[in-house]
């Protein structure tokens, strides 16, 4: 689905005409928007749909049909899990879950998957089936909820699921029902921070272990805690820093690791997108509706490969060569390749394409359908890629001073562009934009290689800021070398972590997080570790204290 | 290898080589830096291969009779009346498959890979003959292996009286070249003038429906067939794309389907694998002129695989002329002595149905075939068994993957 | 809204810890707000009035829009034309305007949200009042099926302007597949059905859902303001699910202009315009049906999403970027390309009034008993003028409104157009907006 927010649903071709400063980075909140006045930071975060969808395959099994659709997740601040704080649910958002629960339970208790996940039934010892609904919502209820039941709640699902079993004459219907509900019930579709007493400071509160384990395991699988975790809970060790390091470990040394850092990047990439991008069958005819979702998927697997996998430094991801390829893609690409299915190739040394912006994703997702979008792509990349907010345009702006644009002597984009770039009041905007953009303009609007455009060759130079080259792997170099987009990740990881905006209060933190990511070499799993074990991470108010780095051990390597 | 000037100017900044090569797959990663020492070939997928008809309305005195045209005749006069209309044309199918004893029978077995024949035990052929009472020998494995048929098309000889009707196409024009050095009088024109063009098969089946109305480039350059498993074509050996006295042509059958592109057409660039089957593999030297490419003679084999067909053309001493535009397409034609084999294995793969679809008589067709058949006698009878013809084709660039070879790579303009 | 005290009641008699079976379904859901049943509205009283809102971007070129004359029988300009059919049925509100009041114009927002909220800010997240097809909803919308129906032909769930808060956006349901299943799937309920037997396990299903979602509410413990209210709005989403499962508990009143329509072919969405007007006509049939069968009373129908992304097959310029880029050709005085599309979406407007039109409701039609409100987000797209943002109304909701009229204001706030919608729907109001664009004059020229 194509996201609709500010960034995106200003689409203009070439009249974003205003008096603009320069963006500055993104750390408290969306434009326009103070720190928060509401002193506690929010304790409710709905699941998204990858997570909701996720939580049921671990909780009751991959091959348990998801049908229906779900309420959008809202993109705050760029990203989908900051807006997790912000979104509840609209009716027909309800009736929607409400259905996809009902498909859910139904296939629960059907013959095929009752033994195994029910587990229980009625008989001589339990006539109506009382103590087979306390046993399975008692364990299901703690995967569902991601904390034990209370008594009353233990209490009142049996009593449900025995009054809708003597309606529909039939135990396992009932428990299809109080499922439902359970399933459309506030403390499965939202993440609910509890707070408690902080064990290592009695004065100050923290988020209670059950909400800790939540947290951990969304932020580092994008799914629902596993039993292990669940224990870790229970036996308390999650409140001690050993043994929220140890879990950590855990969690980073499983390969489901890489589904969360897929899912990270999913978001902060914006890449869902992709999903229904089409392109004009006749301009592209190449670009074919798979080529959205598979373009999607070669950016994640080379960065989940660089970064996860091989613990590279993200700033490779700009200058690097390498990427995921596969028999859909290389036409696009131009490239043979012999493999059948995904791998991991090396483009020559002369080849134009140098890092994720030269990937079909990006190229594509930032242009239009029938042609490519210098603004689009270098408002993306300051947008995405820098967290920096191109301002809206002031009140008195004159947008009839847009040079007509359709002279038949004006052949490439830039030529067509150049309005933007001369004229005072369109430039000041679009300076921020274009210079970036039209580097990138040798590859047209569905990703492919051009050397020219209309029979004249494409001028690549650029800048960005100061810094000026002359084609995409100078861009991708002038991006390596940018601490803005070191810090830009830094600070996009927290937020996504904890599923809000960055309070103004947080700046030591991200600051922090940010140096320990360059004390690393810019490496993603060691920027994860230190956001998952850093104390704000399970703070419970905005005033929680600042602790110092020093008493932790220094030079942490990642694993 | 020469850096070659493209059409809108050369790429600035950096060097760019057109490297026109087929990628060899080790399964590992592919190495970067192909080697400057040899020069790159140009490949091709060719979207469709087919007997091209030249449109003129006058060439047909009219069109050839299809087997229930000819079945319809035959019938007495009250039952004729009953099936005449055009709306009753699928009851009298269905009459003529009755009256005359056609079968089709299911093998019980799915069809094979990539649209190809299924195999299927000679016994349990046997075993099905003789329970759908086909006689003995006779029936073909069809709809690629799914059914065992028995028909007009399978087995023409049995259905003798439905060999008529064909009519030879008049016209004087024809796709095709001089293949005999001999500007004989019966001899066509070329469409662009060339004299003493050899091409008996369209004088053979010139004014069959399907050749008439679907076989003319306008409609058929648009095709594509084969998709399962299209002919690939590839020039190596290459110094100047436009102009080089000494380049080989590969000709190969691609193991991996044609895809389609968003606007319908075959989708360029795509990585095929070469089918390994030696029968589909062959080369021949040629030379390229102001980038028209022309070859020695040679005997070729491609793979015809068209929905329920799983079949080949063989040509021998074929010439092949086409012309090159690098990194876009390739436009040609195939001119040789078709073996008659091969054109009867197609129409006996097509069954009854399709001879119904296309409104042909297989039998009419083969007696017409061999009649004109002018090259390659049999030693024993005699006969010929090829016949002179032209085919026209049409290409698309892609990379061609071949087993066990080393890998070179570098991307496509 | 149904009544919370009644229900609190009967649900603690029944459900008071015990375990008890589930009843009969409780009657009072059935009634509306001042206990009449709504049995003898649809039946033998007067027919439901029904609003909706209609949007298409890009505006239009005012020269070749809007209408010189004014009041009945007003001229139709060329881009107009389309509506030459149903000209009679469609009244014209030209050169109102939204009045930013020192805020940016913010391309392709300011104005929609100012028509829409009353009130223009930058972005969707920060508006200030829910969007007036929501106020009205909340007032007209109980006892249907669906409080309201939003729809999007452009096939992209997140393409509508109906909010409730700046984080509460009513999803589109984006295809014609997808609302006939959403309406006419499996839980729907013909009106004119003989047979109606209330089926068990929606009453079950009810039944939990409220007991569990009550015990839910007692338990919540001290949230911040914010979580509060998301609280609130989740508890007041579930308690939309309560009724509409116990809507399914009784026979609903007969609506004698609902026919069950046919399943619709798939349509793969399409930004050509042609295909667009396709899917739209086929998604516009359905909701007339949807509201000929009382499913629901308010609705939202998004034509082309502002910055209409609207093209022609082959085309590399896109009807938004035609207005900011297409020269305006000297010897015919405007942008050949962007009237064009500007002409389609009039047609497409003249599709969806026809297809209200062509439904048989009472005396006349079910366009007469319901009230359309058409508009886009900027009148010339290529200045992004919020200035004369063309509004059209079509329907005379029961009889209380004249048609085929056209009302000219000379730069007017637009929210004078909210606030008449509004107050015709029986929302009780006697202003709307906020700053300049606040107002409490109605448009009486349109009133009967």
């Amino acid at each position: 689905m194509k996201d609709r927010t500010i960034s995106k649903a200003v689409r203009i071709g070439s009249a974003v005409t205003a008096l603009c400063a320069a963006g500055a980075i993104l750390l408290a909140g969306t434009a326009g928007r103070a720190d928060q006045p509401d002193k506690n930071m929010p304790k409710l975060r709905r699941l998204t749909e990858a997570q909701y969808r996720a939580t049921i395959a671990d909780i009751f099994g991959p091959d348990i049909k998801i049908s229906g659709r779900f309420e959008p997740d809202l993109r705050v601040g760029g990203l989908l899990a900051a807006g997790t704080s912000a979104v509840s649910l609209t009716p027909s958002g309800a009736e929607q879950y409400e259905q996809i629960a009902r498909g859910i339970a139904e296939q629960v208790v059907d013959n095929a998957h009752r033994d195994r996940l029910v587990g229980c039934q009625p008989g001589p010892a339990d006539p109506n089936g009382a103590a087979c609904a306390g046993s399975f919502f008692q364990k299901v209820g703690l995967r569902l909820y991601r904390r034990p039941l209370t008594p009353a709640e233990t209490r009142l699902a049996v009593a449900q699921t025995l009054a809708s079993a003597r309606t529909l004459n039939d135990f396992h219907a009932g428990v299809a029902v109080m499922l439902t509900t359970m399933l459309s019930d506030l403390p499965f579709l939202f993440q609910m921070d509890r707070v408690v007493a902080d064990p290592a400071h009695h004065s100050a509160q923290t988020l209670d272990a059950w909400s800790r384990a939540s947290k951990l395991s969304y932020f580092l699988w994008n799914s629902t805690p596993d039993e292990e975790l669940l224990n870790a809970a229970r036996d308390g060790s999650l409140m001690t820093q050993a043994g929220l390091a140890q879990q950590v470990g855990r969690l980073m040394a499983s390969p489901r690791f890489e589904t969360g850092v897929t899912a990270f990047f999913d978001d902060f990439l914006q890449l869902e997108g992709m999903m229904s991008l089409s392109k004009d069958s006749l301009i592209y005819p190449a670009f074919r509706s798979s080529a959205g979702p598979a373009a999607r998927e070669q950016t994640l697997r080379t960065i989940v490969t660089l970064l996860a996998r091989e613990d590279g430094d993200y700033r490779d991801l700009f200058t690097t060569r390498r990427v995921a390829m596969n028999r859909q893609l290389s036409p696009l690409y131009r490239i043979p390749y012999a493999p059948r299915d995904w791998s991991m190739i090396t483009l020559p040394d002369n080849d134009p394409r140098v890092g994720l912006l030269t990937q079909i994703s990006f190229l594509s997702l930032h242009s239009h359908e029938g042609r490519s979008s210098p603004t689009l792509r270098g408002k993306a990349l300051r947008e995405v890629l820098m967290c920096e907010h191109i301002p809206t345009p002031p009140a008195n702006v004159n947008f009839t001073i847009v040079q007509d644009t359709s002279n038949p002597n004006l052949r490439t984009t830039r030529e067509r562009l150049k309005a933007h770039l001369d004229d005072e009041e369109c430039a000041s905007c679009h300076k921020l934009t274009d210079p970036m953009g039209l580097t990138l303009d040798s590859f047209d609007g569905a990703g492919q290689f051009r050397a020219s455009e209309n029979g004249m060759a494409i001028d690549t130079s650029g800048s960005l800021g100061n810094v000026s080259f002359p084609d995409a792997a100078g861009l991708g170099k002038a991006l390596h070398d940018s601490p803005q987009v070191t810090q830009c990740l830094a600070q996009s990881a927290w937020r996504y972590a904890v599923g809000r905006e960055a309070l103004a209060s947080e700046e030591p933190v991200t600051a922090a997080l940010h140096n320990g990511f360059a004390q690393s070499g810019f490496r993603i799993r060691a920027l994860f570790r230190q956001i998952a074990t850093d104390p704000h991470f399970f703070a419970a108010t905005s005033r929680a204290p600042i602790r110092t780095m020093a008493a932790r051990p220094s030079a942490r390597k990642s694993s | 290898m020469n850096a070659i000037r493209r059409e809108g100017g050369r790429r600035p900044h950096t060097s760019r080589r057109l490297a026109f090569i087929s990628v060899l797959a080790t399964g590992a990663g592919l190495t970067a830096s192909p080697s400057l020492a040899a020069p790159a070939p140009l490949s091709f997928a060719l979207t469709n291969i087919y007997v091209p008809s030249y449109e003129d309305d006058k060439a047909c005195r009219a069109l050839s009779l299809s087997s229930s045209d000819i079945f319809l005749q035959g019938l007495p006069p009250a039952e004729r009346v009953k099936y005449e209309a055009p709306e009753k044309i699928q009851a009298l199918q269905r009459l003529m498959g009755d009256r005359l004893g056609f079968k089709m029978v299911p093998t019980g077995h799915a069809s094979g890979a990539n649209g190809s024949m299924a195999a299927v035990p000679e016994a349990e052929i046997e075993a099905l003959r003789q329970k759908y009472n086909i006689p003995k020998g006779k029936g073909i494995l069809s709809f690629l292996g799914t059914r065992l048929a028995y028909d007009s098309c399978t087995n023409p000889e049995d259905f003798p009286f439905l060999a008529t009707g064909n009519e030879p196409y008049m016209g004087k024009v024809a796709y095709g070249i001089d293949l005999d050095g001999r500007k004989g009088k019966g001899d066509f024109l070329g469409p662009n003038g060339e004299r003493g063009v050899d091409n008996e098969l369209i004088r053979a089946t010139g004014c069959n429906f399907a050749t008439r109305d679907y076989g003319t480039p306008k409609v058929a350059d648009e095709v594509i067939t084969s998709i399962g498993s299209p002919t690939l074509v590839e020039i190596t050996d290459v110094d100047d794309p436009l102009n080089d006295e000494d380049v080989t042509v590969h000709v190969y059958a691609s193991a991996s389907p044609l895809e389609v592109s968003g606007s319908g057409k075959g989708l360029g660039w795509a990585s095929l694998d070469v089918d390994p089957d030696p029968r589909f593999q062959t080369q021949v030297k040629g030379r390229i002129s102001n980038g028209e490419l022309s070859t020695e003679p040679f005997d070729l084999r491609v793979r015809l695989r068209e929905q329920i067909v799983d079949s080949y053309r063989e040509v021998r001493q074929a010439r092949i002329r086409a012309t090159i535009k690098p990194g876009e397409s390739i436009e040609g034609g195939i001119y040789g002595y078709h073996t008659l084999a091969s054109i009867e294995e197609g129409y006996h793969q097509s069954t009854q149905v399709g001879a119904n679809l296309t409104r042909m008589s297989c039998p009419a067709l083969i007696k017409s075939i061999r009649s004109h058949a002018d090259a390659f006698p049999d030693p024993k009878s005699g006969r010929n068994t090829a016949i002179s013809s032209a085919l026209r084709f049409r290409g698309i660039p892609a990379f061609l993957i071949k087993p066990g070879q080393k890998v070179a790579q570098g991307p496509q303009q | 809204m149904t009544n919370m005290n009644r229900r609190g009641f009967l649900l603690r008699g029944a459900f008071a810890g015990a375990a008890v079976g589930v009843g009969l379904p409780f009657l009072d859901y059935f009634l509306d707000d001042n206990g009449t049943a709504f049995a003898a509205e649809y039946g033998g009283g007067r027919l439901p009035v029904r609003f909706g809102t209609w949007f298409w971007g890009c505006g239009m070129i005012p020269d070749r829009w809007n209408p010189k004359k004014q009041g009945a029988g007003y001229d139709l300009p060329p881009e107009l034309a389309p509506i030459a059919p149903v000209q009679d049925k469609v009244t014209i509100l030209s050169g109102f305007s939204v009045s930013l009041d020192g805020k940016s114009n913010q391309p392709h927002i300011s104005g929609n949200v100012g028509l829409r909220t009353g009130t223009p800010v930058d972005s969707w997240q920060q508006i200030v009042a829910p969007t007036l097809d929501t106020t009205i909803a909340d007032t007209i919308g109980s006892g249907s099926f669906f409080r309201s129906l939003d729809l999007s032909a452009d096939g992209n769930a997140r393409t509508s302007f109906s909010y409730r808060s700046g984080t509460e956006m009513n999803a589109s349901v984006a295809s014609p597949m997808e609302l006939y299943q959403r309406v006419f799937g499996a839980d729907f309920h013909d009106p004119n059905a003989a047979e109606f037997k209330p089926d068990p396990r929606i009453m079950a299903r009810r039944s939990v859902l409220s007991a569990v979602t009550d015990e839910r509410r007692r338990m919540m413990g001290k949230l911040g303001a914010a979580d509060k209210a998301r609280v609130d709005s989740y508890f007041t989403a579930i308690r939309e699910v309560e009724t509409k499962l116990a809507l399914q508990l009784e026979k609903p009143p007969k609506a004698e202009a609902c026919v069950v329509p046919q399943r619709p072919a798939d349509m793969v969405p399409s930004t050509d315009v042609i295909e667009r007007q396709k899917s739209h006509k086929l998604m516009a049939d359905l909701l007339a049906m949807a509201l000929a069968c009382n499913q629901t009373k308010v609705f939202n129908m998004v034509f082309s999403t502002a910055t209409a992304d609207l093209r022609k097959a082959g085309s590399t310029t896109a009807y938004h970027q035609a207005t900011h880029e297409e020269l305006v050709d000297r010897t015919i005085g405007y942008q050949p390309t962007v009237d064009a599309f500007s002409t389609q979406s009039m047609q497409g407007w003249a599709d969806f009034v026809a297809s209200m039109a062509a439904v048989k409701e009472g005396d006349g039609t079910l366009l007469d008993n319901m009230l359309v409100m058409a508009h886009s987000e900027v009148s010339y797209a290529k200045n992004h003028d919020v200035n004369g943002i063309p509004v059209m109304l079509a329907g005379r909701a029961g009889g209380k409104v004249k048609s085929g009229i056209h009302v000219a204001s000379q730069g007017d706030a637009i929210s004078r157009v909210g606030l008449t919608m509004q107050q015709l729907m029986g929302v009780p109001l006697d202003g709307w907006g906020t700053g300049s664009m606040r107002t409490n004059r109605s448009i009486s020229e349109i009133m009967v």
